[in-house]
């Protein structure tokens, strides 16, 4: 019943096409965010995701020099200890 | 559902919703000039936040008409600090004549005398239910009122609408 269009206030209204002009702005602000945001996402992840290998060790009761996947001076397995 | 990192489908969603919100809000209002400022503040933050929605949370529909609502809320409490969320009378200061006489379409002026007539209660649940397209549980959930009364009020608005629609008399 009410929402034939003959009964829709909007209808009336010259606000439609100005209002989407600046709402569209708006969605580009918001969308240029979120582009840089998930870079600075991307870099946290692959952070984090070094801390985890680090942790994961399996070999941590080991001093990464006298460890059999150590060598030329870095871990094979690619653990992040820094050579402790 | 839309795929909001597309333009298009933004502009598909304004589409969609442009006369939903404005009906939405115009029912609670019925001033043209309040009606139009508040969509546009509505549409405005729905565009800031559009990549904060999140489907798995609830849906566009819920997260967009919460939006309009928690937006007529402020402007109402800018109207006055002594109305409660729901139960305030909108309509203080409303120049009806001026109003209905800016109406261009007759068969909206009809509606704009019927709506005059109910109350703010009654306008807000069929504009939820209309226009919101919600049921009679989400309407109570979200005006805080229970099942059976959204029910009532929304079966007694419509009649008296139907009522007012039928009779057709026009404002003098």
């Amino acid at each position: 019943m009410l929402n034939e269009k003959r009964y829709d206030f909007s209808q009336e209204s010259n606000l439609k096409n100005r209002l989407f002009k600046e709402m569209t702005k708006e969605y580009e602000k918001a969308r240029q965010q979120i582009v840089s945001l998930a870079d600075d996402e991307l870099e946290m992840v692959t952070a984090a995701g070094s801390g985890l290998n680090a942790r994961k060790c399996p070999n941590s009761d080991k001093v990464c020099a006298e460890c059999e996947k150590y060598s030329f001076r870095r871990c094979t397995l690619g653990y992040t200890k820094g050579g402790r | 559902m839309y795929d909001f990192s597309l333009p298009s489908e933004f502009e598909r969603m304004y589409e969609d919703y442009f006369p939903r919100i404005y009906q939405h809000v115009f029912y609670r209002l019925l001033h043209k000039q309040d009606c139009e400022d508040l969509v546009s503040e509505i549409f405005l933050k729905v565009a800031r936040n559009i990549f904060r929605f999140d489907a798995q949370e609830a849906s566009f529909n819920t997260w967009i008409f919460t939006i309009a609502r928690n937006t007529l809320i402020d402007s109402f409490r800018k109207r006055s600090n002594n109305i409660s969320l729901d139960h305030c009378d909108a309509l203080i200061g409303v120049d009806f004549d001026e109003q209905y006489a800016a109406i261009v379409g007759e068969d909206r002026k009809i509606v704009y005398k019927a709506l005059m007539q109910l109350d703010d209660r009654s306008r807000q649940i069929l504009s939820l239910k209309y226009f919101a397209e919600l049921n009679n549980r989400e309407i109570s959930r979200l005006i805080s009122v229970n099942e059976s009364t959204v029910s009532t009020l929304c079966l007694r608005g419509k009649r008296k609408m139907r009522e007012l629609l039928d009779e057709k008399v026009f404002y003098s």
